[in-house]
């Protein structure tokens, strides 16, 4: 089963779907809601110890430290619910999760418990189960219904069925790559590595890949397409090295700096490069970070821009930020425009992020996929790690006042 | 006082009139509270049983001072007015209040209480601003030493913990 499906959690009260999954501030404990109310389900503590660590699998697999799952119909008690929700997890994480309309090539039913192993338990009361699921099974939609080994002598009829004993079973039938290496099992560095490998895994979730890169809502590419810097290509379609690569490159030859701009009568102007060390006057509609390259080789760069602080969760997530990316030729520019939220009375700090490298950088892109959820905090650990990785990351923290 | 009152002398006349004035006092003190609310014994008896707060309370001094002596921790006005933008976070010796607006959820805020000490706990938070009926909310049990509750933001204890002025308890 391929493509982007959605999830049942089997309970004896009818199939309960899962409508989404959110992250929430690492701060708070997972919780299980019903349809989008603040009703949360008495499961909620046990998939809370299911979620995080040091007991829970999730956030070891997927990287899913906090989460709030809203499914549409109430799930009461026992640990039947953990089957689906890893799945759900799963497929979420490589951005094949059917959420709230969102259309599906497919539906997985199940039912079972996971352990810290990630063996498949049986439960009771399947054929109950799949009896009240009926409706579903009889949809128009293709359903792979999969519980545990000792389960399959109670697997329903007529739908694509999975009898399995482990979670890689059914990872490996859903197309999805088994569970990450564990953190604990390596140094510092390798922390790093994992945690961004999740971030990569985490792309998926929030549907940015596209085919020709990242495709993330508020990220714009630079003028030039993603090629990489040190090859250039033959009429008969092969690669060459460019005698470019003869040019060490130099990340201290693109310059970073910030622009502000205020209103020019109705609309935001086009702004002037100021010292990011001092505050100015009240009424920056806009702030923008640009990048030059005074070099003589291309660079491959992301830029990023946000407003720092709840302000964006009290908005649209995306409103306040910018993402761009790509390959930026000597002589060049490129920039990130932050709007600022103009009834902000008091100052606030805009952040700018530029990465450089001489090529493509997967683990950069992975990185960045989903940089609009992360936190201050965790934007300060993301770079940290991509300076332990050797990439080279500058910032720029200013000060402004919006309102006038 | 058995005595009637022909047979009394002067000063143990004097002596009674003085008592019933004093009865009196009293008396017309407890009709005062009576017709301000409920009463303090009544106020003082859901507190430790458990049950929901008598209707009527009108915040005074005594009903804090109740309510410091009933709760395990309170947490007292704070300096300034929280705001969306710093967040609701309120602290207070043994205990941390916060409000963290849910992203997976529009409209709702997760409610947390992290107690110092983990074997600490309440079972309800009652938030007491002048001029208002106290308002109140059961509490789940601590999970490692933490409460945290979903709430829709419309909650009217949402309001009023963003109220500087507004005191907490932890009962």
């Amino acid at each position: 089963m391929s493509g982007r499906l959605r999830v049942v959690v089997a309970t004896t009260d009818g199939p309960s779907t899962v409508r989404r999954i959110t992250p929430e501030d690492p701060d708070l404990r997972s919780v299980v809601c019903l349809a989008g109310t603040a009703t949360a389900l008495p499961i909620s503590t046990d998939y809370d110890a299911f979620v995080r660590r040091p007991t829970g699998v999730v956030e070891r697999d997927t990287g899913h430290r906090v989460c709030r799952v809203d499914v549409d119909r109430a799930i009461h008690e026992g640990r039947s619910w953990q089957l689906g929700l890893y799945i759900a997890h799963r497929l979420k994480a490589a951005g094949r999760l059917a959420e709230d309309d969102q259309p599906a090539d497919g539906v997985v039913w199940a039912t079972g418990t996971v352990d810290a192993d990630l063996d498949v338990g049986p439960v009771e009361r399947v054929a109950d189960k799949a009896r009240r699921s009926q409706d579903l099974f009889d949809g128009a939609l293709p359903v792979l219904a999969v519980v545990a080994a000792a389960n399959a002598e109670a697997l329903p009829v007529g739908v694509e069925a999975l009898a399995i004993r482990r979670m890689g079973e059914v990872l490996h039938h859903l197309d999805l790559t088994p569970p990450p290496v564990r953190a604990e099992a390596v140094g510092r560095r390798g922390v790093v590595a994992v945690f961004l490998l999740l971030a990569f895994l985490a792309a998926g979730a929030w549907g940015l890949w596209g085919r020709g890169g990242l495709m993330q809502a508020g990220r714009t590419p630079l003028p030039h397409p993603p090629v990489a810097a040190n090859s250039l290509s033959s009429e008969a379609g092969s690669t060459v090295v460019a005698p470019v690569n003869a040019v060490p490159f130099k990340p201290a030859a693109v310059t970073f700096e910030v622009v502000e701009a205020r209103m020019d009568g109705e609309t935001c102007g086009t702004g002037a490069v100021v010292d990011p060390a001092v505050e100015s006057a009240p009424g920056v509609c806009a702030v923008a970070f640009r990048a030059t390259n005074t070099g003589s080789r291309p660079a491959r760069l992301w830029l990023y821009g946000a407003v720092q602080g709840a302000v964006r969760e009290y908005a649209s997530r995306k409103r306040y930020t910018e993402l761009a990316d790509g390959l930026l030729a000597p002589g060049e520019t490129g920039e990130v425009r932050v709007q600022l939220p103009d009834w902000m009375r008091r100052p606030a700090i805009v952040r700018g992020v530029l990465i450089l490298a001489e090529d493509d950088d997967r683990q950069v892109n992975q990185a960045l996929v989903s940089i609009d959820l992360l936190s201050s905090g965790e934007i300060d650990t993301m770079v940290a790690g991509l300076r332990d990785l050797g990439i080279h990351v500058r910032e720029i923290f200013h000060r402004v006042t919006p309102a006038r | 006082m058995t005595d009637r009152w022909q047979d009394l002398d002067d000063g143990e006349r004097e002596t009674a009139r003085a008592v019933f004035t004093a009865l009196d006092g009293a008396r017309a003190l407890t009709d005062a509270a009576m017709q301000a609310g409920p009463s303090i014994s009544a106020i003082w008896s859901a507190l430790v049983t458990g049950r929901p707060l008598p209707p009527g309370i009108v915040p005074s001094a005594d009903f804090d001072a109740l309510l410091v002596d009933a709760a395990t921790i309170a947490i007292p006005r704070q300096a300034a007015a929280a705001t969306p933008d710093s967040g609701i976070d309120r602290q207070a010796e043994g205990a941390r209040l916060r409000v963290i607006p849910s992203r997976g959820g529009p409209g709702q805020s997760y409610l947390t209480i992290t107690f110092e000490d983990q074997t600490t706990g309440a079972a309800r938070l009652i938030a007491v601003i002048d001029g208002a009926e106290p308002l109140e909310i059961a509490l789940p049990v601590p999970v490692a030493g933490a409460v945290q509750l979903l709430l829709d933001n419309s909650e009217p204890i949402l309001a009023a913990l963003t109220d500087p002025d507004s005191r907490l308890f932890l009962v």
